[in-house]
């Protein structure tokens, strides 16, 4: 994974991000594209490419998307195009974006967790986070 | 092949691939326009940015209908009028002869196997379709069975199963093919057809004329196949 961090920080490598990585993570940045406007396929795939997490492809994105709108998360609108044919724009709906607060944080003290445990001196002694509340685990404890 | 063609062949294999999902036409429409448009700002071609189509197509998590079984009457209709048909050709044939309608057994049992592939249709139509082949040997099995029963008939030998007033066959059979058959020409016509809306064009209007007459044209052969009977046995009798 080390050569991995090599180059400009938010450059991917040459070889692309993990496939396992941006599987876990493309869901919550497909979100956060959505977030401060509607937008459409391929504005989402230029947006996450600028953000540094390489070439999306089609076959990926829209496969999410249709879960999204399924799920109420998204809503959408066809909108005819100036040249060229008409754009389905996507946006976050109010769920959509209680879904993003939601995975925003779990993913902010996922990502903490993961770097003190990476941490140079090797694993921090301290507690570890309490992993979201959301998962069946911390359901179960809660429960108890 | 020019890319708008390796396109259009690759939204016909994914049209397909969605169809036979049972995707409701409007869904399809989308989806295609979504594949169109994204190819169009991005300037790769269907494949490159979608993969292979029918695996794209199972990815999707779109509205679909109610699958075709067994008892819809688009398909049970069909099977009774045929099973009616394989009854009523010999009585009729019976009735201008003079003779009684009779029925061995072997005769019986490969009556029902072109009936039983009929009731079938819905289990392996998504496979025939991407293997022709299939649908020949279904339809080669149906043609042997329902020919191959007269040479079991008991004029040659076998012995008599049933034996019935061939008046009674012809009336009761005719009756079950013409009720059948008008079960499926209603509900045929009853049913709007699923067709393919592009979100970006007109709404659709009702479906023309031509279209309705083709869906009904496959529900009326089997009676018209009964009149050709009569007829053909009152002229060369």
């Amino acid at each position: 994974m080390q050569e991995h961090q090599a180059g400009h920080d938010d450059e991917p490598p040459a070889e692309g991000w993990p496939t396992d990585w941006m599987r876990a993570v493309l869901g919550l940045c497909v979100l956060r594209a959505l977030e401060a406007a509607p937008s459409y396929g391929y504005a989402i795939v230029a947006e996450l490419e600028r953000a540094g997490l390489g070439t999306v492809k089609g076959g990926t994105l829209y496969p999410l998307l249709t879960r999204y709108e399924s799920a109420g998360w998204v809503a959408t609108e066809w909108k005819a195009g100036t040249s060229g044919p008409g754009r389905k724009y996507f946006s976050l709906t109010a769920a959509g974006r209680a879904a993003l607060a939601g995975q925003r944080s779990a993913w902010d003290r996922f990502t903490s967790t993961t770097l003190s445990h990476l941490g140079d001196s090797g694993p921090n002694p301290g507690s570890p986070a309490e992993p979201p509340s959301t998962s069946p685990a911390a359901r179960k404890r809660a429960e108890r | 092949m020019t890319s708008a063609q390796t396109n259009d062949a690759w939204i016909d294999d994914f049209i397909l691939a969605l169809r036979l999902r049972d995707v409701r036409g409007d869904a399809i429409g989308d989806a295609v326009a979504v594949v169109r448009g994204h190819i169009a700002d991005s300037g790769e071609t269907a494949a490159e940015a979608f993969g292979e189509p029918r695996a794209y197509a199972g990815q999707l998590d779109v509205t679909t209908v109610p699958a075709i079984t067994a008892l819809d009457p688009v398909v049970l209709g069909p099977a009774v009028s045929l099973l009616a048909f394989f009854a009523f050709a010999p009585a009729v044939a019976s009735v201008f002869s003079g003779t009684r309608g009779e029925f061995s057994l072997p005769q019986l049992l490969l009556f029902v196997v072109p009936v039983a592939l009929v009731l079938g249709l819905p289990a392996y139509f998504s496979v025939g379709v991407r293997h022709l082949w299939l649908f020949a040997i279904a339809f080669g099995l149906a043609v042997l069975s329902a020919t191959g029963a007269a040479l079991f008939a008991p004029d040659r030998g076998y012995p008599v199963l049933a034996s019935w007033d061939p008046w009674w066959v012809a009336a009761i059979s005719g009756a079950i093919l013409l009720g059948a058959s008008s079960w499926s020409i209603v509900a045929a016509l009853r049913d709007e057809p699923d067709v393919i809306v592009d979100p970006n064009g007109p709404a659709p209007g009702p479906s023309p004329r031509s279209h309705r007459l083709a869906t009904v044209v496959p529900h009326v052969l089997l009676p018209a196949a009964a009149l050709a009977c009569i007829v053909g046995e009152a002229v060369l009798g």
